[in-house]
């Protein structure tokens, strides 16, 4: 007895002194080496700087930028004088519109994507089928249920307007004669498509400028340091911790939604169904086939890159297996973008989170991701998660109304 | 971090599209990425013992870069005039590379310009690299974690 007794004593002085340790040691990271990787890789603190774009030489001018913003809120840049591109792209919606599918002049086939951080990637729309920020704002111009304007129009709307006339004269020379009616001639059609595809440069060049800005994941992932040692933000609950810890590992959504836009900017097929009563969409097998022939793409006369070297366009991926494929959007902003998905075919997070949840097969092609297996509250932490990725844009208050 | 090295970059604006075998002669040799014939491996058939290097070191994820690979015969003689094709992608996620990357320039003494290379996920990868030449067919699997 007293033998055991003595052992209850060494035991809890033991115990004591372990407790006394634990007090003085620093605390311990709740992320492991990988996760703390995975973590930063995420963070806009990873972001790098804007790429350059030789296929545009004034993607950058402080004149393009203020010439495009004015491009960018004119409605008379339409067939009907209502619609211009911040009918959809709605600076108080993260420059979408709060549609399923786009209404220009008729409703549209595909949801409005958001342009802030569009800059950083090397395909536009939901197929890809444009290679250029630029090259992506000929398209709704010109579209029959968008803008329905031709490019003779448009020109006419430059040369007829002394601001508008003035800022591209400074960036791109004199504007040529125009036509009063459609070009008759190859040289009337070759100057009304210069001027088409320079007064998109000039659109291009003010949606460089919608980038995103800090969020409370930023902050948090700030707070971790790069060895994660700091004390952790305590802004950020245990909820959204560990929807955090879930997108980056068992839910896997980080496959795909990667970098610091959550985007890798690549195309997948997700099993998404079809909007109701619309056929299922071919995805981004036609859209590599529709860039390829485009007269806006990398390789065209309009490109400003003299060497036309255009790296993603020569080795871009084509073919049937691509069928279905949409392009991952960014994760950044959901608050305002809903609702979701390439035909706006989920309102909210919740639904977009069982969709992948489940993962049925796909009705074309076939589902690239797997059934995840997550229970209700583990969907719930992930939703907590993806709301701390809202945050105001990085980008001047000037910008985001109408000039 | 997205900016190609000055040098390399000039090369690479220099490497016209259609331009098909450009010749050894008109490349900025030193601004390709240097295989270490050290690190060779050997084809699966051992007919091959191939060395490559990447542009971008480490490789990142979402990024399009070049490899240059340096292809050697059983005996340690430069392989040319051999057919280069790039396959690959990930095995756990049952689907292949982003990019259609091809062999686009005999740089001489074996080695060959690998452009459009891109990963874009993070995890277990695998780049192949097929030779055909009078030496015969074969395949090296190259294991990369990104």
């Amino acid at each position: 007895m007293g033998k055991d007794l003595t052992g209850l004593i060494v035991l809890l002085l033991a115990l004591a002194g372990a407790g006394a340790a634990h007090l003085n040691a620093p605390p311990t990271s709740p992320w492991s080496d990988d996760e703390l990787k995975a973590i930063q890789s995420l963070s806009l603190d990873a972001l790098p700087p804007l790429p350059s774009v030789p296929s545009n030489a004034v993607a950058d001018h402080p004149v393009a930028q203020r010439f495009g913003h004015r491009l960018f809120f004119d409605a008379r840049l339409s067939a009907n004088g209502a619609v211009s591109c911040a009918t959809c792209h709605q600076p108080a919606l993260r420059f979408t519109d709060g549609l399923p599918r786009a209404v220009g002049l008729a409703v549209g086939t595909f949801n409005t994507m958001s342009l802030v951080g569009a800059a950083y990637s090397p395909w536009f729309f939901w197929n890809g089928r444009q290679d250029s920020l630029w090259g992506q704002a000929t398209a709704p111009l010109e579209s029959p249920i968008e803008q329905g304007v031709s490019r003779a129009e448009a020109a006419r709307l430059i040369a007829g307007d002394p601001i508008y006339l003035a800022a591209y004269e400074t960036l791109f020379g004199p504007l040529p004669p125009l036509p009063s009616e459609a070009p008759a001639t190859k040289q009337e059609e070759a100057a009304v498509t210069k001027a088409f595809a320079n007064l998109a440069k000039a659109i291009a060049a003010y949606e460089r400028l919608l980038l995103p800005g800090e969020t409370r994941f930023d902050r948090y992932a700030a707070s971790l340091g790069r060895d994660g040692a700091k004390a952790p933000d305590a802004q950020f609950s245990h909820q959204e911790a560990e929807g955090l810890r879930l997108f980056i590992g068992k839910a896997q959504c980080i496959n795909c939604h990667n970098g610091p836009l959550f985007t890798n900017h690549e195309f997948h097929n997700t099993g998404v169904l079809p909007a109701i009563g619309a056929l299922p969409d071919k995805g981004r097998a036609e859209g590599a086939r529709l860039v390829l022939e485009d007269p806006f793409n990398c390789f065209s006369v309009h490109s400003d890159d003299p060497a036309k070297d255009c790296p993603e366009l020569r080795f871009m991926r084509t073919g049937d297996d691509l069928v279905a494929a949409q392009k991952t959007p960014s994760l950044r902003n959901l608050e305002g973008t809903a609702p979701y998905m390439h035909a706006g075919q989920m309102g909210t997070l919740a639904e977009a989170l069982d969709h992948y949840n489940r993962a049925r097969n796909a009705i074309v092609g076939h589902n690239e991701a797997k059934p995840l297996g997550l229970l209700p509250y583990e969907l719930k932490r992930l939703e907590a998660f993806l709301n701390t990725l809202d945050g105001p844009l990085a980008t001047a208050p000037e910008w985001l109304a109408p000039p | 971090m997205n900016a190609l090295p000055p040098l390399l970059f000039l090369a690479l604006s220099a490497t016209l599209p259609a331009a098909g075998a450009l010749a050894a002669g008109a490349l900025a040799a030193e601004a390709w990425p240097t295989p270490n014939p050290d690190n060779a491996q050997v084809t699966e058939l051992g007919r091959y013992r191939i060395s490559y290097a990447s542009a971008l070191e480490p490789i990142e994820i979402n990024r399009i870069h070049i490899w240059v690979a340096q292809v050697m015969d059983a005996d340690g003689n430069p392989v040319e005039g051999a057919a280069i094709s790039i396959t690959g992608g990930m095995p756990d996620h049952d689907h292949g590379l982003p990019t259609a990357p091809r062999a686009t320039a005999y740089l001489g003494e074996g080695r060959y310009l690998i452009e459009g290379m891109k990963f874009h996920m993070g995890g277990a990868w695998e780049v192949v690299l097929n030779v055909k030449s009078g030496t015969g067919d074969d395949a090296l699997s190259i294991p990369l974690d990104l």
